[in-house]
């Protein structure tokens, strides 16, 4: 009995963790092949560089060309990133250097309750509030613009930010800290000569995942960037490939073109995100290696 | 004297480095030997190859030929072996339950559920272990709350429990004062006339205390070995002449 | 010199500030510009009105939800935890370990709205089933899966080895001191891994804007149907400009289940632990 147990649970468990594995790679075939079809109707650079994007025919043909959502995507996630950075990084400073084990414990729930919050609640707090100020103080027309976006995903980054910099500042500080108190070196001298200058490496990558994660956010961009297939500038509508999908993809018909290019549209977004997690996880590896020997 | 548990040329690799080279060594029925030697030399390593804890590690492989009793280890399902082999850790290692549930961890898992039997056995091993009188009245304690060598005792009653042959033991006194130390090694005494006990230590005078049998090991290799007082008294080799003068460990 | 030492403890100071003022305002505003929608009638009635939804409850959309997210955490947990499991306690290859790992952080890269699109081709349309709560809760499971495995990985690395190879030396089964002694020792974690897992579904939209999400649906009589759910219905709301009392109400309402959840996650997880880990 205990024999037959012991043998079910153990391939049990080894058939759903085939299944997680598996489930990777059916997102992976779907989207490509409901994305190949498009090819057929535009070539691959006029796809990814073409900055006209039409796919009705209202007299001047179709055309799929998301060049500038593409650079919308990454203009928006590089604006954001900037700003988390700067706000997310001082932050995890703080939390890993400024506090007592009790209050840190406090925190960090407070940190993920920030992460909790759904996206298209920041997008509506961002129409309510951001578009609203931007509009009064006469920025950017409607409100509407890159900017507005960046900064609404820039806070949306924060939590993710916050606690991944904040676990290897951490661990730096417990390393090195007494080594630097027993110099008689200040505490917040150490802080900033020692634990920051040493997490430079660990922030960088945390930025680059956090750059991954900006550029698959969906809802709150759309609510507030305008949604205009516009090169992006700081002021300027723009449209990320995230929210041509969202908002397309009700009005394409299955099968057709426009429908395929959408699902392409996902597949560039789908490259992307894998290669930056894959080289995130590779580069990570290399470093721990490094650290161990 | 009839060996309980007997290694040929066994070795021991993490990640393709070695950890253990062509250890031949037996330990005989009923006596303690103590494997003595300076910390990271492999003894703990010997001790989970004995009761294959060391292969199912990622990264680690094992060769060689261990029998237990005659056996080879390898053709002993590895629930049976581990029953008849105990092992105690060097930190001591209650479960998170009461001390009687503790006791009764592994037998409920052999399946005896029977009450009477059950106390019989924790009442048993416990008094084994020199524990019974401090805790009788406490069964039903957090064993977490016992202090750390009582902790430790009632890891070795609690391995006890599953009836071993062997009782391997871990370096089982370094995380302990010294008055826990020496309950510990008057109980190690009483029971090696029912199992055979193996003792890994770095502490020299422990060895030189209790065990019956000493193998001195240095850097994964097996030095030399002998009755303890042969090899205290005239060590054949350099190496173990320095560590027991102290000039290394 | 001096100067760097203090700029930083400044700025250290001044972004915690910064953060923890900006989730007292997103909370703050929702909870006070929401407080007046609800009523029990707003909770408890399904959306009407001329334009649907001016006037009227989000009691379809709650229920909804609630279904989404079930569907989604049971699909999402279960091979979550195995996964977990199979890493901690059975894969003994470290190569096939960090292959796992690399595939588990790419499913957390996905963007969620990739999720949609594949539980569209694949459940929606080659499949058949449409758009039901059974497909979007697909997409949903995926999107939680790293997440909760994640934090269960976490939670059974950080028991002591001793403490499992104790059981182990003692010749039970891998099943039986899984079953006795990690769940237990875990279950903080565990739990909490999982309601944080389902508020993090729960308040998705982009996996079910077309996959099983509708504007409007009555209660959901079974996962082969589309539902309501809470996130769209206040995109929707707002992108057709219905009612903005009404879009408060709903934030309000998802907002309190955030908070409530996360609370709920953090409090268990500490108790557990109190009683778990320490002497």
């Amino acid at each position: 009995m205990r024999t037959i147990g012991n043998f079910l649970f153990s391939n049990l468990i080894k058939l759903l963790t085939l299944l997680t594995v598996l489930s990777l790679a059916f997102v992976l075939i779907f989207i490509v092949q409901e994305a190949l079809p498009a090819f057929s109707e535009t070539s691959l650079t006029a796809f990814l560089f073409g900055q006209r994007w039409m796919p009705m025919d209202y007299g001047n043909g179709v055309s799929f060309g998301i060049g500038n959502f593409i650079a919308g995507t990454l203009a928006v996630s590089a604006l954001a990133i900037l700003i988390a950075l700067l706000i997310g990084v001082g932050a995890a400073v703080f939390l890993s250097c400024a506090v007592s084990e009790n209050a840190r414990s406090l925190l960090y729930p407070l940190i993920d309750l920030l992460a909790g919050i759904p996206s298209v609640i920041y997008g509506f707090i961002g129409l309510c509030v951001l578009v609203k100020l931007f509009q009064r103080l006469g920025i950017a027309g409607s409100g509407h613009s890159v900017l507005t976006a960046a900064i609404l995903l820039a806070v949306m980054l924060l939590p993710f930010l916050v606690s991944s910099c904040s676990e290897t500042m951490l661990k730096i500080r417990r390393r090195y800290l007494p080594a630097a108190s027993a110099l008689g070196i200040s505490y917040w001298h150490t802080v900033a000569h020692v634990v920051l200058p040493l997490s430079a490496r660990n922030i960088l990558l945390s930025v680059i995942l956090a750059t991954g994660r900006a550029m698959g956010e969906t809802m709150a961009v759309m609510m507030v960037m305008g949604n205009a297939n516009l090169f992006p500038t700081l002021l300027g509508k723009g449209e990320t490939i995230a929210s041509l999908i969202a908002l397309e993809m009700g009005t394409a018909a299955a099968g057709s073109t426009h429908y395929h290019a959408l699902y392409a549209a996902g597949l560039v977004l789908l490259v992307i995100l894998l290669a930056i997690n894959t080289g995130i996880a590779l580069l990570r590896r290399r470093l721990l290696r490094q650290e161990g020997a | 004297m009839e060996a309980a548990v007997t290694l040929r040329s066994v070795s021991a690799f993490y990640d393709g480095k070695p950890a253990l080279e062509q250890i031949s060594l037996s330990f005989p029925r009923n006596r303690i030997t103590a494997v003595l030697g300076p910390s990271g030399c492999g003894k703990s390593t010997l001790l989970r190859a004995v009761n294959r804890m060391l292969e199912e590690e990622p990264g680690a492989a094992v060769q060689g030929q261990i029998l237990l009793g005659g056996n080879d280890v390898q053709k002993i399902p590895v629930e049976e072996l581990r029953r008849r082999v105990g092992l105690v850790f060097q930190t001591p290692t209650p479960f998170p339950f009461s001390i009687y549930k503790n006791m009764t961890f592994a037998l409920r898992y052999y399946g005896i559920r029977e009450k009477v039997k059950l106390e019989a056995a924790v009442r048993e091993k416990l008094e084994m272990a020199g524990l019974y009188n401090e805790v009788r009245q406490e069964l039903n304690k957090s064993a977490l709350k016992l202090s750390g060598g009582q902790q430790q005792r009632l890891c070795i009653a609690r391995a006890l429990t599953v009836e071993p042959e062997v009782l391997l033991l871990d370096e089982p006194c370094s995380a302990l004062d010294v008055k826990s130390i020496a309950t510990i090694e008057a109980m190690l005494t009483a029971l090696k006339k029912r199992y055979t006990i193996v003792l890994v230590t770095h502490n020299i005078a422990q060895a030189r205390r209790i065990a019956d049998e000493v193998a001195f090991f240095n850097d994964g290799r097996l030095v030399e070995t002998g009755e303890k007082e042969l090899l205290f008294d005239r060590p054949q080799q350099e190496e173990t002449r320095a560590f027991l003068s102290g000039v290394y460990g | 010199m001096r100067v760097r030492t203090s700029l930083v403890r400044v700025w250290a100071y001044a972004s915690m500030a910064l953060v923890l003022a900006a989730l007292v305002f997103l909370f703050g505003y929702v909870f006070w510009q929401g407080k007046d929608v609800i009523t029990w009638e707003f909770l408890s009635t399904a959306p009407s009105g001329s334009v649907l939804g001016s006037e009227g409850g989000i009691w379809p959309a709650i229920v909804g939800s609630l279904c989404f997210t079930l569907t989604a955490v049971v699909l999402g947990a279960i091979p979550a935890i195995a996964t977990a499991l199979y890493l901690v306690f059975y894969c003994r290859s470290r190569r096939l370990q960090s292959a796992i790992h690399l595939v588990i952080q790419n499913i957390a890269g996905i963007p969620s709205i990739v999720l949609g699109l594949f539980a569209y081709s694949l459940l929606v349309r080659e499949f058949a089933w449409g758009r039901c709560v059974l497909s979007a809760g697909v997409a949903l499971a995926i999107m939680v899966l790293p997440f909760i495995e994640v934090r269960a990985e976490k939670a059974f690395r950080e028991l002591p080895d001793a403490l499992v190879q104790s059981a182990c030396a003692l010749g039970c089964s891998k099943l039986y001191t899984i079953r006795t002694i990690v769940l237990p020792a875990c279950r903080g974690e565990l739990v909490s891994g999982v309601i944080l897992g389902a508020c993090y579904a729960m308040g998705a939209t982009a996996p079910l804007m077309f996959t099983g999400g509708v504007a409007y649906a009555s209660l959901p009589a079974s996962l082969t149907k589309p539902a309501m759910a809470l996130p769209l219905h206040l995109y929707l709301l707002l992108a057709q400009g219905t009612s903005m009392p009404q879009a408060y109400g709903t934030a309000f309402v998802l907002m309190v289940i955030v908070l409530v959840s996360n609370a709920l996650a953090t409090g268990y997880a500490r108790r557990r632990n109190r009683t778990w880990k320490q002497p």
